[in-house]
């Protein structure tokens, strides 16, 4: 090594201002960071139980009632044929039985999250619930 | 002598507080976000007030807004999704759609999954 190499070298440690330079810290924390913004994903998934179980018997068979949400293409929905909001159908299917049972039968063209309030409803309110497309109805 | 190391030391400074938001900006998406596989398209699913973490089953199928289909990872269709479930179907399968998807292709789907012999199906929300 040469002279002007090793005082070069030896400098910053003689030096009061001695500091490891940020540039490389800096490097691998963007990298981090754009690595996490990509890799990640904000808004948490969370399930909703469908019991589709065939072995627990067709709808016919099962003890509790059975009720009939359907969903319309113009977004007004029927319980059991009633034309309700979703207020009143909220307030109507926490007063159902526990053991009622629901079927959720959409209309063509409405859209999943439609659905999906309906049958969260029916969770709030403790009440198995099913999504159909029975075909000729509705 | 003085005056090019005072330069130096500005130059220096001005950098921390880049490095501070960089940081902060790391340490949000770390904590915020969960990392999560990549979904074959992108999927932005209903919402529900679901409680149930979402968790990976035996089987996943992923429904699109315009009704793409894929299952495990393979592109499906309605009509091949039975098929795809094989002679031993698996009990559990996670049914990750699109809010905007047709409420009765879901339907169906859910009847073809209860036919092959799926036991049952979570359908995949965010929290509201």
């Amino acid at each position: 090594m040469s002279l002007a190499a090793s005082r070069r070298l030896a400098r910053p440690s003689n030096s009061s201002h001695a500091r490891i330079s940020l540039t490389p810290l800096i490097d691998v924390i963007f990298i981090l960071l754009i690595f996490f913004m990509l890799a990640s994903r904000l808004s948490a998934w969370h399930d909703i139980d469908i019991a589709i179980a065939s072995d627990s018997g067709t709808p016919q068979q099962v003890t509790g009632d059975l009720h009939r949400v359907s969903l319309l293409g113009d977004g007004g929905m029927l319980l059991d044929g009633e034309a309700l909001n979703a207020d009143m159908l909220a307030a109507r299917l926490a007063s159902l039985p526990k053991d009622a049972r629901l079927i959720v039968d959409p209309a063509a063209g409405v859209r999943l999250e439609r659905a999906i309030g309906v049958l969260d409803m029916a969770g709030k309110a403790g009440i198995a619930a099913s999504l159909v497309a029975d075909e000729g109805k509705s | 002598m003085k005056l090019t190391r005072r330069r130096r030391l500005a130059e220096t400074e001005s950098v921390v507080p880049l490095i501070n938001i960089v940081f902060l900006l790391l340490i949000f998406f770390m904590v915020a976000g969960e990392l999560a596989a990549p979904t074959p398209f992108p999927l932005d699913p209903p919402k529900s007030s679901s409680d149930l973490a979402s968790e990976k089953r035996e089987a996943e199928l992923f429904v699109s807004e315009d009704g793409k289909l894929s299952f495990n990872g393979a592109d499906v269709t309605e009509e091949t999704l039975a098929d795809a479930l094989g002679a031993i179907p698996p009990e559990q399968v996670r049914v990750a759609a699109d809010g905007k998807a047709e409420a009765r292709l879901i339907g169906r789907l859910l009847a073809g999954l209860r036919e092959a012999g799926v036991k049952r199906a979570f359908l995949v929300t965010v929290k509201n």
